[in-house]
């Protein structure tokens, strides 16, 4: 794995750490320098495990091209000037009115647990992946850091995203590695929700990082528990992360879950799901999509109407904000055609992951319509990174050979 | 070198952002800043920690989700009459009303205050 790569999967872990040590000292009603501690240990533990680079590699290592880098810093640099330029002081709706505002509650050690009375137009029963990080540094900054770290979160979860996909593709196909890095530079809408402050990009990001590390168990068997861990941050992060992370386990069971990996996989998995199981012991209200099936569930699923509301409302978003990705996946899978080969295992699993998300609305207990229109395309960018990850497998691939011939190498997948 | 360049590139771009929001927002007021400095006051009489009922008229959700944010981590139960203690958030052409309304049921008023567009009150059942 890349240098780039390998730091971004640690903060991305230790921020997780931070947030599952965190929420289980407040659970268990421990001082905050106890979890700041902790932290510090399991930050310093993932930094010696996942930074240095033990791997053995066969062939001579490709180095970092000026150009390469020179890519990276333009695209770096007008992702950061985009950003600052859309981001609002407090977020969008959401931020505030939720993810910032369970912030807010668990800053405090006594009555933190009011959180849970907010059921009139609130969701306590999301998990607590990201307000507890916020939390945790504005406890131990005194609230100094109330404005800003959530924002520090986006601004990182923004570039990082780009940049993983980018760190893994450069040295195979820079030209694939570049397009998909001003892909994102160029999606206003990414960027947009990148720094609202919501979860999604947190989330987005996780899933992402898992699929890249298990892209990586071959080299070494850490990177199976650093996959697992980080699709235990999904479900620790919101609640279709849970959808996500069942799907992931699924697709790459052999991998998760052989035998010579078993034992990673749970100690990946043991803190983001131990914190998300003891959170939800403490919700008292129950999943609104869950509590709201019941007679009509049936109903809602015979319904013609509901499916093409749907398939209408996702058209339209795909057209709005997500317009290249529909052509680069017409083309992929015209490339799998001519290869005659089955479509690469992650991009099968996002398009399963997108599936399942697009049935949920038709037994949401909601008003559709109005539930299509405020959630879809954040459903959506949760798994855009992922899919442009998947992409870019099949098109690294791709070799230009000649001054104008196309020739196709085998794959490794 | 050069691998280790992209990750400091990274911090250097977050930094510099963080900088500039910072510089763009420390005195920068937006709508939710405005419901801030109303509530200022109204907080030394509040026990953090506190549940209190919420109302206001014409209901407006917005307002509710605001004043729950800045009086964090007091429960705020929105319209429904089971505290003692009530937080009001009404337009201005309606304050006198309110008030009288306020006298005849009884109630005591704590604190209030009136910002270019709400006024904003404190009371309790006497």
């Amino acid at each position: 794995m890349e240098t780039t790569s390998r730091y971004i999967i640690f903060t991305l872990l230790s921020l997780a750490g931070i947030s599952c040590s965190y929420f289980l000292c407040l659970l268990a009603g421990l001082p905050v320098w106890l979890p700041a501690i902790l932290s510090c240990c399991v930050a310093w533990l993932l930094f010696q495990r996942i930074v240095p680079d033990k791997t053995i590699s066969v062939t001579e290592p490709k180095r970092t091209s000026w150009l390469a880098l020179g890519i990276f810093t333009c695209g770096i640099a007008v992702l950061t000037q985009k950003a600052i330029t859309d981001a609002s002081k407090h977020g969008l709706w959401d931020a505030w009115a939720m993810w910032n505002l369970h912030a807010r509650y668990l800053t405090s050690a006594e009555h933190w647990r009011n959180m849970f009375k907010n059921v009139e137009n609130e969701h306590p029963d999301y998990p607590l992946g990201l307000p507890s990080i916020i939390a945790f540094f504005s406890r131990l900054t005194a609230g100094a850091s109330d404005l800003l770290m959530p924002f520090i979160i986006g601004i990182f979860t923004t570039i990082a995203t780009p940049a993983l996909i980018f760190s893994e593709f450069y040295k195979k196909h820079l030209p694939v590695a570049s397009l998909a890095l001003f892909l994102f530079v160029y999606n206003v809408f990414y960027i947009h929700i990148g720094v609202s402050q919501y979860a999604d990009p947190l989330l987005s990001l996780f899933f992402l990082a898992a699929m890249v590390c298990i892209d990586h168990a071959a080299e070494h068997k850490k990177y199976v528990a650093l996959s697992a861990a980080l699709i235990g941050c999904c479900i620790w992060t919101k609640n279709e992360g849970m959808i996500l992370a069942i799907l992931f386990a699924v697709f790459y069971a052999d991998r998760l879950f052989a035998r010579r990996y078993i034992k990673m996989t749970i100690a990946g998995l043991a803190l983001p799901v131990l914190a998300y199981i003891l959170f939800k012991s403490c919700v008292t209200t129950p999943n609104d999509m869950i509590s709201g099936q019941g007679a009509d569930t049936w109903t809602k699923i015979t319904t013609r109407f509901r499916y093409q509301l749907i398939a209408e409302q996702f058209r339209y978003n795909l057209v709005d904000n997500f317009h290249y990705l529909k052509g680069a996946f017409y083309a992929s899978l015209i490339l799998y055609v001519l290869r005659r080969k089955w479509p690469h295992r992650q991009l099968i699993l996002v398009c399963v992951c997108l599936m399942a998300y697009m049935l949920i609305y038709v037994v949401t207990p909601h008003d559709l319509e109005w539930h299509l229109k405020t959630s879809q395309n954040r459903l959506m960018l949760q798994l855009m990174p992922a899919f442009v990850y998947a992409l870019c497998l099949n098109y690294s691939h791709l070799k230009l050979s000649g001054p104008s011939r196309f020739t196709f190498t085998r794959m490794n997948n | 070198m050069k691998e280790k360049m992209m990750p400091l590139l990274m911090l250097l771009a977050m930094i510099m952002a963080t900088v500039m929001f910072y510089n763009k927002w420390h005195d920068g007021h937006d709508d939710l800043d405005a419901m801030q400095q109303a509530l200022a006051g109204a907080q030394r009489y509040i026990k953090p920690g506190s549940s209190m009922t919420f109302e206001n008229a014409p209901i407006k959700n917005e307002l509710h989700f605001a004043a729950r944010y800045w009086l964090t981590p007091s429960y705020l139960a929105f319209h429904a009459h089971t505290f003692d203690t009530v937080l009001s958030v009404y337009p201005l052409k309606v304050k006198d009303s309110i008030t009288q309304a306020y006298t005849t049921a009884n109630r005591k008023t704590l604190w209030q205050y009136a910002d270019k567009e709400y006024c904003y009150m404190l009371t309790v059942k006497q």
